[in-house]
């Protein structure tokens, strides 16, 4: 469904141009949930806007191919992308406390992407946004519908992102550490709200962390970026038994695991 | 609370003034032109409240079809400066690059003149009278609204629900006016009660100064700047049309005011 072959991207407003990601190839099957992990810096959130056509001006794509369900992305004018953005493709980012617009209702956001790519009237548009906020957890819709950003909790207005990225039915959601602001019970509830989504649209996540924790618990393959190296990729199970990279090594030794911290614990009252 | 009081005088004086001018457009209790050699700087009474002027006009309904005016004036003014400014700083501030640069520098050079001298510049150039009046201090306002609209562009463009206005597929028109508009409409609406202001001092400035709406149409600041001439015998010609000036400006000050802290 998406195909990534030797994706780079430069900065170019810097002499000489500063390659931020390098020779990254993906391949996504319709439905499939893929990790990019890497550290800040490390290029994946580029790779994203890439996917997105929302590259900064300054960022340049110099190499590489980018499928969509068989079209060419990179060969889109701005008018074609406008429709697939929200529609085809759709995006969720880590800062839900500012992702909405403040003096914009919850229901007339969450609305934006029937509004902009289909020719649904109010009245269908309300009834399909009352049966998302259902199925994203949101308690009494109804309520909430006519509520403005500043009256929710930052795990509601994540619920909230999700709702309206995936309104739209889009066959492939970009996850930009989607949990990453927020604290590790809730963590806990959206990547559980990711995977049921998953299950339901049958949507594909390319999910973007630098947590392996979270990798492991929602994705079956994995991306291992450095430096805007592609180090190592296969599956979760795999890459994380077997790391074959010193970076992927790395980033599991970081990874804080509560037995071991016990177990150590132990011996050392012994 | 005490300044929720305030900002609710503000409003009603506002709104009241406003209904002052209103009124001064359609209707005045005598003909504000009629001049009586009997009432000659006749003192305020039952039948003329402000009392009458040099001529014997009395000068209640002069203040009120002057005040028509100033609001005319200051309306259009506004249409023509917030409208222009608001349209420019939105476009300039959002895209930014060389149009930017371009429209801000040739901002810049209008705001190195004062006001009042722009101002007198276009008259010289298009003649006085009410519509010209209302062209130069328009022209003259294109600055600070656009100046003030494009700051709060910059800020809020680059906020995320812009991003995520983005995401979702809506186009640069249906971002900037749909999607960050409404979140700068309190700046926006201070800047206009303030501009209100603005707009009725200068008009009373030039017409003072005899390069503002002409005989026959009343103007406070005209009134003014004949009645000066009678301070100390009849100080009625001076004092009503100050007044009102005063309390016009006040109540759209407070407004502005109320306005910005969001109390309104």
């Amino acid at each position: 469904m998406l195909e990534i072959d030797g994706l780079s991207i430069d900065f170019m407003d810097v002499e000489p141009p500063l390659r931020v990601v390098e020779d990254f190839s993906l391949r996504m099957e319709p439905g499939e949930i893929v990790g990019v992990v890497g550290e800040s810096g490390s290029g994946k959130t580029m790779t994203a806007l890439a996917v997105m056509g929302l590259l900064k001006r300054r960022a340049r794509i110099t190499s590489g191919r980018m499928l969509f369900q068989g079209k060419d992305l990179l060969a889109l004018s701005q008018k074609e992308w406008e429709a697939v953005r929200g529609h085809k493709i759709s995006m969720i980012f880590q800062e839900p406390m500012t992702s909405l617009n403040p003096v914009l209702t919850i229901g007339g956001q969450m609305e934006e992407s029937l509004r902009l790519h289909t020719d649904m009237d109010r009245k269908e548009r309300r009834k399909r946004v009352l049966e998302m906020m259902e199925q994203v957890g949101l308690a009494q819709p109804e309520k909430l519908y006519g509520c403005y950003p500043h009256q929710l909790s930052g795990g509601m207005r994540q619920r909230v992102m999700i709702g309206a990225a995936l309104i739209g039915r889009p066959k492939l959601m970009v996850a930009d550490e989607p949990t990453t602001a927020l604290d590790v019970t809730i963590q806990a509830q959206i990547l559980s709200l990711l995977k049921e989504m998953n299950r339901e649209y049958g949507t594909g996540i390319l999910f973007i962390s630098h947590d392996l924790r979270v990798i492991r618990a929602i994705c079956s393959r994995v991306v291992v970026m450095c430096q805007g190296q592609t180090v190592e990729t296969g599956s979760v199970e795999q890459v994380l038994r077997t790391p074959q990279a010193d970076y992927t090594k790395k980033l599991i030794a970081a990874i804080p695991d509560r037995g071991a911290r016990l177990r150590g614990g132990r011996k050392g009252l012994a | 609370m005490k300044k929720k009081k305030i900002s609710a005088f503000g409003g009603i004086l506002a709104v009241a003034m406003m209904a002052f001018m209103l009124v001064g457009i359609f209707y005045t209790p005598y003909d504000p032109e009629a001049m009586d050699p009997f009432l000659k700087f006749a003192p305020a009474s039952l039948a003329h409240p402000f009392g009458c002027d040099q001529f014997g006009r009395d000068i209640f309904s002069r203040v009120l079809e002057g005040s028509g005016t100033t609001f005319l004036v200051a309306l259009g003014t506004l249409a023509i400066g917030a409208g222009l400014g608001t349209f420019l700083g939105l476009f300039t501030g959002y895209f930014g690059g060389w149009p930017d640069e371009a429209i801000m520098r040739f901002n810049d050079l209008v705001v190195a003149f004062p006001n009042i001298l722009l101002a007198l510049i276009f008259i010289s150039i298009l003649g006085p009278g009410k519509y010209n009046v209302i062209l130069a201090l328009g022209i003259v306002f294109i600055p600070s609204f656009a100046r003030l609209v494009r700051s709060e562009m910059i800020v809020q463009k680059d906020m995320d629900y812009v991003r995520s206005a983005r995401l979702m597929g809506a186009g640069h028109m249906r971002i900037l006016f749909i999607h960050i508009l409404p979140n700068i409409r309190g700046t926006l609406l201070s800047a206009l009660a303030i501009g209100f202001n603005n707009a009725v001092l200068s008009e009373a400035g030039m017409s003072y100064l005899g390069i503002g709406v002409q005989p026959p149409d009343a103007s406070i600041g005209r009134m003014m700047a004949e009645g000066q001439a009678y301070i100390f015998t009849a100080p009625w010609s001076l004092l009503f049309p100050g007044m009102v000036m005063i309390l016009m400006v006040l109540g759209f000050g407070l407004l502005s005011d109320s306005f910005d802290t969001g109390t309104a």
